[in-house]
């Protein structure tokens, strides 16, 4: 199994993972669905890992699915059954959708920024518009969970994106983002309790 | 019994009126007075349906954490320990069987990890399982074990494996919902189905971590050996947990936010 980012061990990438973590807990790995007018994007943010953006908009139900970047424990004949909605992954990967993860977190006064880089593909065939940035900044406020919404599935929060291309940023006016408690990268769901990782030999 | 006959014809019928009056209005009156002072604390107790209102609020000191490891991969998984283990505000063990082979290095990482505790010797149960590891047993015994370490105030005990990562606020914050005077097993399945399938749908599966309440934690630690002599050809720890509390009437309380993530 990958670290679950890359170009990282395993212990280095779970440690990457918590130092967004650490900064807000409640909504680490928690996913919010964007829509972008300007350009007609998709934009999926799994807050403080990774963040997906498609080059046209899509249906909710299409993209919650988890893509399975994944296999089961023990090869077997018969097809896998997981326990939580997936969709395959496309062979080509310039039919999917571009990737950035987590590259740092700040946390201050005016809210918390994360940044993520791109993670890149070779595809010179797919100039679609969003393999052109380089990189994502989400500014959000630290998620207080009490009591009665940690019994809410779903409600509505706030994050504000902006897009870079070669360090010039354009920022995103009228973005629709909602927020999901839906999982991202077949990891978690639910407020996030506790994740569990098979380390295996690098 | 002549004493009262002369008493009571010595009062006469207005002075009888007066003192029923007036008892009558003290008994009114301490009534109002009784139910005005007790009653805004009493009637949320009547009324509520769970006592939260009683309890402080609930924070990292109120878990125990009971980690099952063995001393051969100890000596990685602890880097997995370590990325949120926090020495100051959490209590609990990690379980070895023994010693790992390499001592200095454990000497390093005291103040960011858990004490490490020696299970006992399980060689007297049974495990007939075949193609399984007698560990099961030792790590079943971990509940067992972490109750035993009598830690006070505790409203929750918290069981996983050396790679079992937890997120500590959220684990308060989820476990908060439930009243931890009640009987609880928490956790949730594999997200594999055909494990489910396998071992059990009503099992917290154990790489997931779990979480059951002090109070049926310590009934389930008195009755564990005798419990577990039953289930000598389970495969996992997790089975025989389930077994056990499944015998005191016990069933799972799902949580989507514990995950074994049983994937490559």
């Amino acid at each position: 199994m990958d670290p679950i980012f890359p170009n990282l061990t395993t212990v280095k990438a779970l440690e990457h993972l918590f130092e967004a973590a650490n900064v807000d807990p409640g909504r680490i790995l928690q996913q919010t669905v964007c829509y972008d007018r300007w350009f007609s994007w998709t934009i999926s943010v799994s807050w403080g890992y990774a963040v997906q953006v498609f080059g046209r908009h899509m249906n909710l139900p299409d993209i919650l699915p988890v893509k399975e970047t994944f296999q089961q424990w023990k090869k077997r004949n018969t097809q896998p059954h997981y326990t939580f909605n997936t969709r395959e992954l496309h062979p080509d990967p310039c039919q999917r959708p571009t990737i950035f993860f987590l590259d740092n977190v700040t946390s201050g006064r005016d809210g918390i920024r994360t940044s993520y880089r791109k993670s890149y593909v070779n595809c010179s065939r797919d100039m679609a518009s969003p393999r052109k940035l380089d990189e994502i900044r989400v500014l959000s406020h630290k998620l207080e969970l009490d009591l009665t919404k940690v019994f809410l599935i779903l409600f509505f929060g706030t994050l504000y994106i902006q897009f870079f291309f070669n360090a010039q940023f354009v920022i995103l006016k009228g973005t629709y983002c909602q927020f999901n408690v839906a999982f991202s990268y077949g990891l978690l769901e639910g407020t996030v309790v506790m994740f569990y990782h098979l380390p295996l030999a690098e | 019994m002549q004493f009262l006959r002369s008493t009571i014809k010595t009062l006469s019928s207005s002075h009888l009126i007066n003192l029923l009056l007036i008892s009558s209005s003290v008994c009114i009156i301490f009534l109002f007075v009784s139910l005005f002072l007790v009653g805004s604390s009493r009637t949320s107790d009547l009324f509520s349906s769970s006592s939260h209102d009683v309890y402080a609020p609930a924070s990292l000191e109120h878990i125990v954490f009971g980690i099952a490891s063995n001393k051969n991969s100890w000596p990685n998984r602890k880097e997995y320990v370590k990325l949120w283990w926090r020495p100051e505000k959490m209590r609990g063990c990690v379980f070895l069987e023994s010693m790992p082979p390499d001592t200095d290095s454990l000497s390093n990482d005291n103040s960011s990890l858990p004490p490490v505790c020696i299970s006992e010797d399980t060689s007297r149960f049974r495990y007939t399982y075949r193609g399984g590891l007698r560990s099961a047993i030792r790590v079943a015994r971990v509940v067992l074990e972490t109750v035993a370490l009598n830690h006070s105030d505790v409203r929750w005990y918290v069981f996983g494996d050396d790679d079992t990562v937890f997120f500590p606020d959220n684990l308060v914050k989820t476990l908060s919902k439930y009243d931890h005077g009640l009987w609880y097993y928490i956790g949730s399945n594999s997200e594999v189905h055909e494990q489910n399938r396998y071992f059990s749908f009503e099992m917290a599966f154990g790489g997931a971590g779990f979480a059951i309440s002090a109070p049926l934690a310590k009934v389930l630690a008195k009755v564990f050996d005798s419990c577990i002599e039953r289930y000598p050809h389970l495969y996992g720890s997790d089975a025989r947990i389930y077994s056990c509390l499944a015998e005191l009437g016990i069933s799972l309380t799902r949580e989507p936010g514990f995950h074994q993530v049983s994937i490559h």
